[in-house]
């Protein structure tokens, strides 16, 4: 009895302390706002209007985050899921090494990480006449350095306890290799890749670090711009912003809960 | 439909010799399992014929082709594995369909033939399950049903029935067979389970350390085996070792520390005075009191050391001189003797086998 209630009361600070940041912004992002503090938590006066005064350039900016976390995230998965099948598979020499060179971007600090692509970006930029810095792609290819060890971490992790007789019965069943890496194996490391796709998508949706060095004139990803923002010209409005964005996360979660992780559940988890 | 031929097959790992060179000719239809403790190569072997692993010398035939170098997927054979192996991501009906996908089949004939299969292994109406949602019985019977959709030219099993529990793998032991019986499929089975074997097989190869120690039909084996290891893996047999010194009226005889004993068949040619072991099976052997063997029957004499009664039968160990126990097997309603009753045991020449020592 004593236990359970114990328990209980340590969820419940764990839940707060989880929950509390978010609780602070989505309030503070209907109050009117005091004189002296920007943050009005908790709210003296309700009020819509900082969700009608969201400036179309951060929209604009959060557009940009999106499309670009999507690309990481594509990027990623495309890369990962061979690079986890040589790590699992493969009899290349070395593959320990190799497994560790694709831990690698976890473990350099991320503002390291923008400052070494930016030389890299003014280098090659120089030769090849093409302007890196302050471009989707360059952008992109920088989260997915930073993305990469994601995929690959879960594809692995997945792959290590497939079941090697599921491609052995498509072999037999008169599958060639690519159909059965098509029809069996991709299908069934799936949440794996997904999974690894989602955290990908959030490390590229979430930087700051690198994009504050890799972002330019006129493209600037969300959490940049907020940056900026509450530098010079803070405004609810970035409150009312991140307050949809901690809404749309938390749809997203529970859509995916309630497709991938069940289904995964169901199926990959009982008759492997 | 097809005959498979394996020729000289090995597969060394290293130094050590999962199959130390296998022939066998397996007849068109014929059912037959590879059977032998863990480790003893049969696995290999099958795996060998399905073309998951290369053998490091030898060749495979499946009817005029050898298939030696070719992979799994060419070789129109298909395979039940212990774990079923059935795609978990798949349902029944997909799982049954996926060879025909491969193989092109109309979405109406796929239809079709997985119905009728379904029937076929009296899972009608399940075709929309996934395997995690069958129990172990039906997930095997998915297994079978997906290997035979189009049907190969050999049917491999790999201890298909190895993860049910005992009643229910009886059922399937009965239904594989009527159903293979039925296709006429050739059918490589491997199992560690004698019964099993004896049960299912047209023939048995029994293996040992990655040979073949002897190849023939169920009763053949159990009646006349031809070494101390298959003797003694199928069935439980009475070994006693001693020395052959003569061969009279087409018998042996054989020097042991239980007194003069003889053999009617032998295994292999015996020269004088050779170590060899006599075997014989426990229900052969009887409790007389009476006295006066003939030269049909062989004779030893000691006390009982221990019985049990195991509803069918009874048996007993009879401990005779030189520190000999036979096992001998009574029918419940035979007299039982008490223990430390002094016993003559006596058995047929003709139930007695001549081996060659190990």
């Amino acid at each position: 009895m004593m236990a359970r209630a114990l328990s209980g009361t340590w969820l419940a600070l764990v839940f707060g302390f989880m929950i509390a940041p978010l609780v602070v912004v989505a309030g503070a992002s209907f109050g009117r706002g005091g004189r002296t503090a920007m943050i009005d938590f908790p709210p003296h006066e309700l009020t819509w209007q900082w969700y009608l005064a969201i400036p179309g350039d951060q929209v604009q900016a959060l557009a940009l985050s999106i499309s670009l976390a999507l690309a990481c995230a594509l990027a990623a998965a495309l890369l990962g899921v061979p690079a986890a099948l040589g790590i699992v598979r493969g009899d290349l020499p070395g593959r320990r090494a190799i497994a560790a060179l694709f831990r690698l971007p976890l473990q350099i600090p991320a503002v390291v990480v923008g400052v070494s692509f930016l030389q890299l970006y003014y280098i090659v930029g120089d030769v090849i006449e093409l302007p890196l810095v302050g471009s989707f792609w360059g952008l992109a290819l920088a989260h997915l350095f930073i993305a990469l060890p994601y995929v690959v971490g879960s594809v692995v992790a997945i792959l290590n306890r497939f079941n090697m007789r599921l491609e052995e019965a498509a072999l037999v069943l008169g599958a060639g290799r690519w159909s059965t890496f098509r029809r069996v194996t991709l299908p069934v490391i799936m949440p794996g890749v997904f999974a690894g796709a989602v955290y990908a998508f959030m490390v590229s949706f979430s930087d700051l670090p690198v994009a504050l060095f890799l972002a330019g004139q006129g493209f600037v990803t969300f959490p940049v711009a907020i940056f900026q923002s509450l530098d010079y010209d803070f405004s609810p409005s970035m409150l009312a912003l991140s307050t949809l964005i901690i809404v749309f996360s938390f749809v997203v979660m529970v859509v995916v809960q309630r497709s991938i992780g069940l289904t995964n559940l169901l199926h990959t988890g009982g008759a492997g | 439909m097809a005959t498979v031929r394996l020729d000289a097959l090995e597969k060394r790992y290293d130094t050590t010799a999962a199959v130390a060179g296998v022939t066998l000719d397996i007849a068109d239809g014929e059912f037959l399992t590879l059977l032998g403790p863990s480790g003893c190569g049969k696995t290999t072997t099958l795996r060998m014929i399905a073309g998951f692993i290369a053998p490091s010398a030898g060749r495979v035939w499946i009817g005029a082709n050898d298939v030696t170098t070719q992979p799994p997927q060419h070789r129109d054979v298909n395979m039940v594995f212990q774990d079923y192996a059935l795609f978990p991501h798949l349902t029944v009906a997909e799982n049954i369909a996926f060879g025909l996908v491969e193989r092109r089949a109309p979405r109406a004939e796929r239809a079709r033939r997985v119905a009728e299969l379904l029937e076929l292994v009296r899972l009608p109406g399940h075709e929309a399950r996934y395997p995690s949602e069958l129990s172990g019985g039906q997930q095997q019977r998915v297994a079978f049903a997906r290997a035979i959709a189009h049907p190969p030219r050999v049917l491999l099993m790999d201890e298909p029935l190895g993860a049910l529990d005992l009643k229910l793998r009886e059922a399937m032991q009965e239904e594989l067979r009527r159903l293979q019986r039925q296709l006429g499929i050739t059918t490589v089975y491997v199992t560690h389970d004698q019964v099993e074997a004896m049960r299912m097989s047209d023939r048995i190869a029994v293996m040992n350390q990655g040979r073949v120690e002897q190849l023939g039909t169920p009763e053949a084996i159990y009646e006349r085996p031809a070494t101390e290891f298959a003797a003694g893996f199928v069935g439980s047999i009475n070994f006693l070792k001693g020395r052959c010194v003569g061969h009279e009226d087409g018998c042996y005889i054989v020097e042991t520390a239980a007194g003069r004993l003889r053999a009617d068949t032998g295994a292999a040619r015996i020269a004088g005075a050779t170590p060899v072991t006599l075997a014989v099976r426990p229900e052969h052997l009887r409790l007389d009191t009476a006295a006066g063997a003939d030269g049909r029957e062989n004779r030893v004499d000691g006390q009982v050391a221990a019985s049990s009664f195991l509803g069918n039968l009874v048996q007993l160990v009879v401990r005779a001189a030189g520190d000999l126990e036979l096992r001998v097997e009574l029918r419940a309603g035979d007299r039982r003797p008490p223990d430390g009753a002094t016993v003559s045991v006596s058995w047929p020449t003709a139930k007695t086998v001549l081996l060659p020592s190990r």
